[in-house]
């Protein structure tokens, strides 16, 4: 089965007055149909400019495609011209964010935001747009849909104004969605309310979702596959149950014993000590290597190969196949 | 065992205000009657979603910001009492605010961009006591040790510093007058997982080693579990739930913190159908439903529900805003 997304090899990095800085580095994976792929990783890991590459939205200024490919449904997004490109944004991929508020325009009325998308990729009529919105709305659980295509963003609530958001990225019927910490923002409540609206429409749609997060909880619920990034690399990757009940990456295993839950009298809150290294394009070693309990002599110097076990590649040393 | 803090009834109403003479059209309550005890020593811990007013109650007991109505008294000295329109005078507020700190959310934010460390630090010190500049220096390098932070970072400026290395220069400041209560007002919601791991633990040591009693906001179940003793569930200004740590947990009565607890995404249960505990959305505390204020979005209303329910005694330490908790808990649990 060909996958949606393949990402090859893909290098991005930022040049800025002080020099170049690799901020992704050698990422690969894929994702099939139907599937909801989890990329999860601390703060400064890389994986907001993997959802956003994918995109074909490299950062600006100073972002740069060092090495590498993206494949959508089969075509390279780097070979494409950007009017291309600019037709696969919204029609085969579509994008939620964090913060809904700063996403959606707040001084148009929401129904007229979302037909403006139908209108450029779809061409459709006004009235046949609106009729659609409001099938969109009804689908996403928004109650009373007929009043929220009248309102202003401000009016609705951060759970309201999420539901907007993935109604507009359905509205072409996309076949990825990107969703960057789409529930960071929300409520515990909501946000169990949100996910479950995800997870229908994989459900019932055959949307797949790429699924961008930082709490391990949301994508032990949420995810089929996962990758578990740390400084611009995957690390460990594979079925998201074997990674999450068995991993063996010790930073993976780090961040499962740091969870709060896994408090105990004995020992407190499992930390993993210090803290991301800010610049790490000058490591030449594992990039966990200076936190990690386990770091070898040769992990300081040489960077450890990835290594396929059954379904699950790692990064590390302390693993050969 | 003695209270170090005691609320009482402590409500804070914010007016809105429309039109261009702020004529006055209603009001949000934000806090509505809520009394809270906190034993010296204790962690205390304040959950709840967003807008349910868990940090207006850490501003006004701070006296940061006035309350409306409502009884406050820290290690004896009351802080207000608006019932007999009393509030303690700048001189005594002084003296008691030496005595509690506070730990801020967003470490970027809390800190001075344009201060050094040690001036961050020292401010304080400089205000409520007469050391020289030295033996301020020596307090400050000692409180960035205590923390976790090396003397050199006394030279340099927030910015130098990560997200979660800049929480521990906020909780250094916090430590600089020696006091013996500290309201942590979600001190790791910012940070990343593994860092707040160490941030928690930091202030474990600290309370042991200082004696301390915190009151610990949070909006996030897992850390509240542990961490503190006894934990009050707020929702929509008020109190619904208050319990030792472990029985919350394990014995939840109100209808809303079994959804709470139920929508916390689980790392242990695996893929599984997630199920929104409960629908809707939470009222505007513009205008809060009648009655008891979860009854909108509560999967048990009957009639009764419509009457306001105060909090009463449930269980040994454990009380809780619900008529019909005895009802139901023995049919779903």
């Amino acid at each position: 089965m060909n996958p949606i997304v393949e990402v090859k090899d893909l290098s991005i990095g930022f040049r800025s007055f002080a020099g170049k800085k690799i901020v992704i580095d050698h990422l690969s994976f894929a994702i099939q149909k139907k599937q909801v792929f989890g990329l999860v990783g601390e703060s400064g890991s890389g994986k907001s400019v993997t959802g956003l590459s994918i995109m074909g939205l490299i950062p600006q200024p100073g972002g740069y495609r060092e090495s590498g490919d993206i494949f959508v449904e089969g075509e390279s997004i780097f070979a494409m011209s950007s009017k291309e490109r600019a037709s696969i944004r919204g029609k085969k991929i579509a994008m939620i964010f964090q913060e809904p508020m700063t996403s959606l325009n707040p001084v148009m009325r929401i129904g007229p935001q979302i037909c403006e998308v139908l209108k450029i990729h779809e061409h459709l009529k006004k009235k046949e747009s609106k009729d659609r919105v409001l099938e969109l709305l009804q689908e996403v659980g928004i109650p009373d849909e007929k009043k929220v295509f009248n309102y202003f963003p401000h009016q609705l609530s951060g759970g309201m104004r999420q539901r907007v958001m993935i109604a507009m990225a359905l509205s072409c019927r996309p076949s990825l969605l990107i969703a960057d910490e789409p529930t960071t923002a929300l409520d515990v409540t909501i946000q169990a309310q949100i996910l479950e609206l995800m997870q229908r429409l994989v459900r019932e749609s055959g949307i797949s979702i790429l699924f961008i997060t930082h709490d391990l909880g949301v994508i032990s619920e949420m995810a089929d596959e996962v990758a578990v990034m740390y400084c611009g690399q995957i690390i460990e990757s594979g079925v998201s149950q074997e990674i999450l009940r068995n991993p063996m990456h010790p930073y993976t295993k780090g961040l499962i014993e740091a969870r709060p839950g896994n408090y105990s009298p004995e020992s407190g809150y499992r930390a993993i000590k210090g803290s991301v290294p800010e610049d790490f394009s000058t490591l030449n070693g594992c990039r966990f290597a200076q936190r990690c309990q386990h770091a070898m002599e040769k992990c300081f110097h040489s960077l450890p190969p990835v290594s396929q076990m059954d379904t699950r590649y790692l990064r590390c040393f302390l693993y050969k196949e | 065992m003695n209270t170090i803090l005691r609320i009482e009834k402590l409500k804070k109403h914010y007016p809105i205000q429309k039109g261009i003479f702020s004529k006055k059209s209603g009001v949000v309550k934000a806090v509505d009657g809520v009394s809270i005890e906190i034993q010296r020593g204790q962690t205390v811990g304040l959950v709840g979603e967003s807008g349910c007013g868990k940090s207006t109650i850490g501003k006004t007991l701070l006296s940061l910001q006035p309350a409306t109505a409502g009884r406050a008294e820290f290690d004896g000295e009351v802080l207000f009492d608006i019932e007999k329109n009393y509030k303690a005078s700048q001189q005594r507020l002084m003296a008691v605010r030496k005595k509690m700190q506070v730990i801020f959310q967003d470490p970027y934010a809390c800190l001075d961009p344009r201060m050094s460390v040690e001036s961050i630090l020292t401010e304080g010190i400089r205000k409520h006591f007469h050391y020289t500049r030295t033996q301020r220096r020596e307090i400050a390098a000692q409180l960035l040790h205590n923390c976790g932070l090396s003397e050199e970072s006394l030279q340099k400026y927030p910015h130098q510093f990560s997200g979660g290395q800049r929480q521990r220069i906020g909780i250094a400041r916090a430590l600089s007058l020696q006091p013996e209560f500290i309201v942590c007002d979600e001190p790791t919601a910012a940070l990343d997982v593994s860092i707040q791991s160490q941030i928690l633990n930091l202030m474990l040591e600290l309370k042991k080693e200082f004696s301390l009693s915190y009151l610990f906001i949070s909006h996030d179940l897992q850390i509240v579990r542990h961490f503190c003793d006894e934990i009050y569930v707020m929702y929509l200004g008020r109190v619904v739930e208050r319990a030792q740590a472990k029985s919350l947990f394990t014995h939840p009565l109100h209808p809303y913190t079994k959804a709470l607890l139920k929508s916390m995404p689980d790392f242990e249960s695996g893929k599984s159908k997630i199920r929104a505990a409960i629908h809707g959305e939470i009222p505007s505390p513009s205008s809060p439903p009648k009655g008891c204020l979860f009854h909108t979005r509560c999967p048990y209303i009957e009639p009764n529900c419509l009457q306001t329910q105060e909090l009463e005694i449930a269980g040994e330490g454990h009380w809780v805003a619900c008529h019909k908790y005895h009802t139901f808990n023995e049919v779903v649990s």
